[in-house]
């Protein structure tokens, strides 16, 4: 039979104390539960904190929070290149001809249309979806708006990353994320060195590529691009940015094999290579990192490094002659979001440009600020194409309407 | 020279409003700052939500929190093994001679002095220090205490867990876990079937191994020891715990090599084999799950799977039979806990064993509940040792007082 008490130990008692009570009533609530609970509670907070420390530590670093004002760092002697060039948000630099290539909107309706920074508002103005193909001469500071040959009319032009294939030393393909009302597209442009016009070939879309941001191109009709996000808008849109999740990726397309190149990016946002492209580069913007990634025959990308960075990284731009990367992001990307909320303000967003070179002694890699501004001169910087012949750097901005700025390349970068 | 403001929009304005106020003072805090500290607080305490939502669900199934009343369940025709046998934390089967060998203690004194349980009161009563190693007849159900003849005489005995290793068919060594007051080691003990005492060897003690809970004996002087926390007492215990971490490990120990057979464990409990060692079953506590490793030949232990439970997994028995793995463990280890703490009150901490067997169909393992008690009859429930041919299950306890219960097997089981 079972033996349920053999020695003269009591049973454990549910009811309360059975000591005499000195007050009237009995306590509502015996103090030992009160102290339990107060004990979970403890131990509940004690846990929660443990668990979400690191993220928002490092959050409240990436995002800038504790930083106070920007001091401008290695400015002097940049101009906004005039004419009224707004919001362009990459710079490809072709150096053997001394262009750069560019994609510019309008600041004010960006706030509007604009389905990266999940603004949809679909009837903004007119001026919203009509985007400027800019072709900039580094050596006279002049610059032209091209206009692209075969593209009908009253075709949106949203514009975003750019990626450039040389079919010969003259002859290239232009790869441009278009974020038409229609969807995300990828228009293909053909260019040669000293034309007068841009030949507009095809428009490629496909179900993988749905957030498009930039675009490294490896063939006439084949690259690679970024998804920026998973989810477009909501409240899943929401959680995605708030929690930094590794949603976004890189697709490889091609018209032989279209296919998921790198998975799980916190934000896949610029993407550029070495001259060779035996080393890719990968902006991971809310993840607030750099992936250098390496090619497999079959065009998927493999990790050979990470370097974590303290600001939201936006595109990364190869320097032939150094070997390295100039990355430029946003300091404050809070000022940078409520800044797009305020119609009729102008948007100030701390910006900074870093140079990331291979460290010869640790064999890894250095990340030294090369500039730095609070957003009066250089607003939601993007890019910085590095001219080291002619001692320029361009920084193109996401949405600012001081669109590019001309400086001297700092000292030491 | 650097053009700050080319277009009539103003510059962000920082201080408030600007329209007239109707009230007599102005606000205090104004509603947009308000709103903003509003938005800033959801957004932490979404992220927050988001971050820890798994590890409190997961914990408070482990922890059994909201599983009701334990119903008892194959319960029928248990009965404990009468005699004073208390706290029976480890139970191996010699099955050739029928013979179970077993090391009991004092369930109360446990409350005061039990190193793995951070009990660290070193002027507990001398009943606290005076374990007993046992033999018991599973076929007669009388049992001896053994005198560990070579120990000397006021040595302190807390035992733990035990691993056997045979020399011969009737040659036995024997390692237990002794929390000794001077620190835990490693008793070595041979015995020969039909002996009347058993034979004390030698002690080992080593700095790696710290918080040692249970043995796999691989040799005549070698054998894997599982350390079932990195910290044995304060804040780091209690955070140990608390978040239920990875800290522990398994150490291999030879007089050729001792080191680090496998690391990051979330507290590495009991541990056996299948016969020929060639799988080695570790349970993971407060993980709650149980890993299937492989021993290397330089004696590392390697991943094969990882089978997560329900509960907090005590000791796993191999059944040779049925080749499967008996595991007994704690339905609602708070109970444990808090029990622990009540001194001259009975603990009734729920126990359930789990059988483990390779599932043919899906290639997997299943799990079944075999057997399950509210902690009235088999409390604390650490091992449960299967003899097929006596038709047994012999059940020991950590902390009952009620300290081996002998069932029979359950249908199916």
């Amino acid at each position: 039979m079972a033996t349920k008490n053999p020695t003269n130990l009591k049973e454990p008692s549910t009811s309360g104390p059975t000591t005499k009570s000195t007050m009237s009533t009995k306590p509502a609530v015996p103090k030992t539960t009160k102290k339990n609970y107060i004990r979970v509670g403890v131990a509940i907070v004690a846990i929660t904190v443990a668990l979400t420390q690191n993220f928002f530590r490092t959050a409240s670093t990436d995002l800038g929070l504790f930083l106070g004002d920007i001091q401008p760092f290695n400015t002097a002697g940049c101009e906004v290149v005039p004419g009224g060039l707004e919001a362009c948000e990459d710079i490809h630099l072709h150096r053997e001809s001394g262009l750069a290539f560019m994609t510019c909107g309008h600041a004010e309706a960006r706030k509007d249309w604009f389905p990266p920074m999940a603004k949809l508002n679909a009837s903004a103005d007119d001026i919203a979806f009509q985007d400027k193909f800019v072709i900039y001469n580094v050596a006279t500071g002049k610059y032209e708006e091209m206009e692209l040959v075969g593209l009908p009319k009253g075709t949106d032009r949203v514009f975003h990353g750019l990626g450039i294939h040389e079919r010969s030393p003259t002859e290239l393909t232009i790869f441009a994320v278009n974020h038409r009302r229609g969807g995300s597209v990828i228009e293909v442009l053909e260019y040669t060195i000293g034309d007068k016009v841009v030949q507009y070939k095809e428009t490629i879309r496909h179900e993988l590529i749905h957030t498009p941001n930039d675009i490294l191109a490896t063939g006439p009709r084949s690259f690679y691009v970024t998804n920026d996000h998973k989810y477009k808008s909501g409240y899943k849109r929401d959680f995605e940015e708030l929690l930094r999740r590794s949603s976004g990726n890189v697709i490889y397309y091609s018209p032989e094999s279209t296919h998921i190149a790198y998975d799980h990016v916190a934000s896949a946002n610029g993407i550029t290579s070495n001259g060779d492209q035996s080393l890719i580069y990968l902006s991971a913007c809310y993840g607030t990192g750099l992936h250098i990634l390496r090619a497999t025959p079959d065009h998927t990308l493999v990790e050979q490094e990470y370097i974590k960075l303290d600001f939201y990284n936006d595109n990364p731009s190869y320097d032939p002659e150094t070997d390295s990367v100039f990355m430029t992001g946003h300091v404050k990307p809070l000022t940078m979001v409520m800044g797009l909320k305020k119609k009729g303000v102008q948007l100030n967003g701390p910006s900074k440009i870093v140079k990331i070179s291979k460290d010869v002694v640790s064999g890894g890699h250095k990340v030294e600020t090369v500039l730095e501004d609070d957003g009066g001169l250089i607003s939601t910087g993007s890019v910085s194409a590095v001219d080291q012949k002619r001692g320029v750097m361009l920084v193109g901005t996401a949405f600012s309407n001081r669109g590019v700025v001309r400086c001297p390349i700092p000292q030491g970068a």
